[in-house]
């Protein structure tokens, strides 16, 4: 009981300094239509694409897709505490990165940065697979669509 | 009796005409093209027709009568083209309804050549018309609106994805994510378009080179305009208005080569040009009007040409993120000059420095901004006008004009 007494208080400052550490890395909801995307500065307006990235010092920038998050992440991979992603089923809900599962859907409907990656529970890519492909491929060439016509 | 008159109507109408009236002997659409043969004609009298999704893969034109209406209650692509020389005129399009799987649209065409999608109406559409793989199509004289906010998510207007030598002229769009949107799309005109009211931009491309924008209004639209990742774009003669709030603007420029901004109207808003990595911009004869920053440029645009511009009524002429001098200024009308012209040549003879002071503060403190009017910070800039310590040294107009640079015609009668 006296043990118990006194690590209680341990505990409590333990828990308190997880939460606020937790809580500096989460997300906010993204303000669709509002927010501006760090990273190629347009409009984040498809609620299907919205991402965020926290850095270490709590800033939360968001994103228009996994396309502009994983290329700040490259750029700035140092200052980034956690990266989230929305899972493209559920718009609303953002996933972590590394829980994330990726796909390319290469059809016209394509993401917004036009590599046709989107975010959800299932898909072939990880995370590390998406940062090597953008790695490799930057964005997509002006004038010539990612799938052959 | 009614049979009687409908055939006596059909004699009338040349060969290969197909009439669709909700009372007459053919009443859906999807019926008429089964009979309607290669190179026919469907015309739609009025009345509104809900059916599936209607299909047209042969060539064949559909002409809508006025209160010819195509409903589809809010859950379906009203039309798809797969067939080359489809005609689709005077048809009002209603209640496309938003979704989250499919980028649903009032008429959307799919790999066809030369379209011609002209004089309908689009009321309630999440995407409105819908070009993708398709080449020298052309989308004129339509209306489109969409219901804007209210939705949970939103399309575009006028969507072009993978397309070349397409034509966009003198239609109406409101209410939609981005009034005209363009990806991977070459060699095309968007020519006497009004795009206003839309969530986002008025006008968006992304990877589309060697396209062409002249004598459109872009007003009011959530975030103004967006030309991105593109090369060899010409602007000209268009009016970016009215785009107003913390993230507007009336045209972002954002990693762009070689284009041409000849000849525009930039008024009203609180930035009207950002450029952002614009090589070898070269903006001429555009009028910068009452905006709260007129042009913001940054280091990254290499090489950029500003002449013969008029800057007048702005807060801010110019700012910049650098004190390299990477665009060069020359012959443009700034209201703010304060100098003179001895030898009356039109010219002021001091250089004028266009990069307050001030707006290097603020680009850098924001909540600064409360100071614009006071006299400290006009003492600032004053001084740093004299003896320029922090702005950009070599950001000069050598040659500024004493008088706002006349227009002669308007860009679009050229």
């Amino acid at each position: 009981m006296t043990a118990l007494r006194r690590a209680l208080p341990a505990a409590v400052v333990a828990a308190a300094l997880a939460l606020a550490a937790c809580a500096a890395a989460l997300p906010r909801p993204i303000a669709y239509d509002e927010d501006a995307c760090a990273f190629c500065r347009m409009t984040v307006a498809d609620p299907r694409y919205g991402a965020e990235a926290v850095t270490l010092k709590g800033k939360v920038h968001a994103f228009d897709s996994v396309e502009c998050l994983a290329s700040y992440v490259l750029a700035n991979r140092a200052e980034v505490r956690s990266a989230w992603v929305t899972d493209a089923e559920r718009p609303g809900t953002l996933l972590p990165v590394d829980g994330a599962r990726f796909t390319r859907s290469l059809t016209e409907a394509g993401s917004p940065m036009g590599l046709g990656l989107r975010a959800g529970r299932e898909g072939a890519l990880s995370w590390t697979d998406v940062l090597a492909l953008v790695r490799e491929r930057g964005f997509p060439r002006a004038g010539v669509a990612v799938l052959p016509s | 009796m009614p049979l009687l008159a409908s055939i006596v109507l059909l004699a009338q109408l040349p060969a290969g005409t197909v009439v669709v009236s909700p009372d007459g002997p053919v009443r859906t659409l999807a019926r008429a093209l089964e009979l309607a043969p290669e190179g026919g004609r469907v015309v739609v009298r009025p009345g509104v027709y809900r059916e599936a999704t209607v299909r047209v893969t042969r060539p064949v034109e559909i002409a809508g009568d006025s209160g010819a209406v195509l409903d589809g209650e809010d859950h379906r692509q009203l039309m798809t083209i797969t067939a080359d020389d489809v005609t689709i005129r005077g048809l009002a399009f209603r209640r496309v309804g938003a979704s989250f799987n499919e980028d649903r649209a009032a008429v959307k065409v799919v790999g066809a050549r030369r379209c011609r999608i002209e004089d309908n109406e689009v009321e309630d559409g999440f995407f409105g018309i819908y070009l993708a793989r398709t080449t020298g199509c052309r989308v004129v004289n339509n209306r489109l609106r969409a219901r804007g906010r209210t939705e949970v998510t939103s399309g575009n207007g006028i969507h072009l994805w993978s397309s070349d030598s397409a034509l966009i002229e003198g239609n109406t769009i409101s209410g939609f994510r981005d009034g005209i949107y363009f990806e991977f799309v070459r060699g095309s005109v968007i020519r006497g378009n009004a795009s206003g009211g839309n969530i986002r931009y008025g006008l968006h491309f992304m990877y589309s080179d060697g396209c062409h924008y002249r004598a459109n209004v872009f007003r009011g639209n959530g975030s103004g305009v967006a030309v991105m990742y593109s090369r060899d774009v010409e602007m000209t003669g268009n009016r970016f208005e009215d785009n107003r709030g913390s993230a507007a603007y009336g045209l972002l420029l954002k990693e762009m080569a070689d284009s041409r901004l000849v000849g525009n109207t930039f008024i009203r808003s609180t930035t009207g040009l950002v450029a952002e990595g614009a090589d070898r911009l070269e903006a001429r004869d555009n009028d910068f009007i009452d905006d709260g920053w007129a042009v913001r440029l940054t280091a990254s645009s290499g090489g950029a040409r500003f002449t013969g511009n008029n800057f007048i009524g702005n807060t801010f002429d110019v700012t910049t993120n650098s004190r390299q001098a990477f665009s060069t200024f020359e012959g443009n009308y700034w209201a703010s000059y304060r100098g003179y012209d001895l030898d009356r040549d039109g010219y002021g003879d001091v250089p004028h420095r266009p990069v307050r002071l001030f707006s290097l503060i603020v680009e850098h403190n924001e909540p600064s901004l409360v100071l614009l009017r006071s006299l400290f910070v006009r003492v600032l800039d004053a001084a740093e006008r004299v003896v320029p310590a922090l702005t950009p040294e070599g950001l000069a107009d050598a040659r500024p004009a004493m008088r706002p640079l006349a227009r002669q015609t308007p860009v679009a009668a050229r």
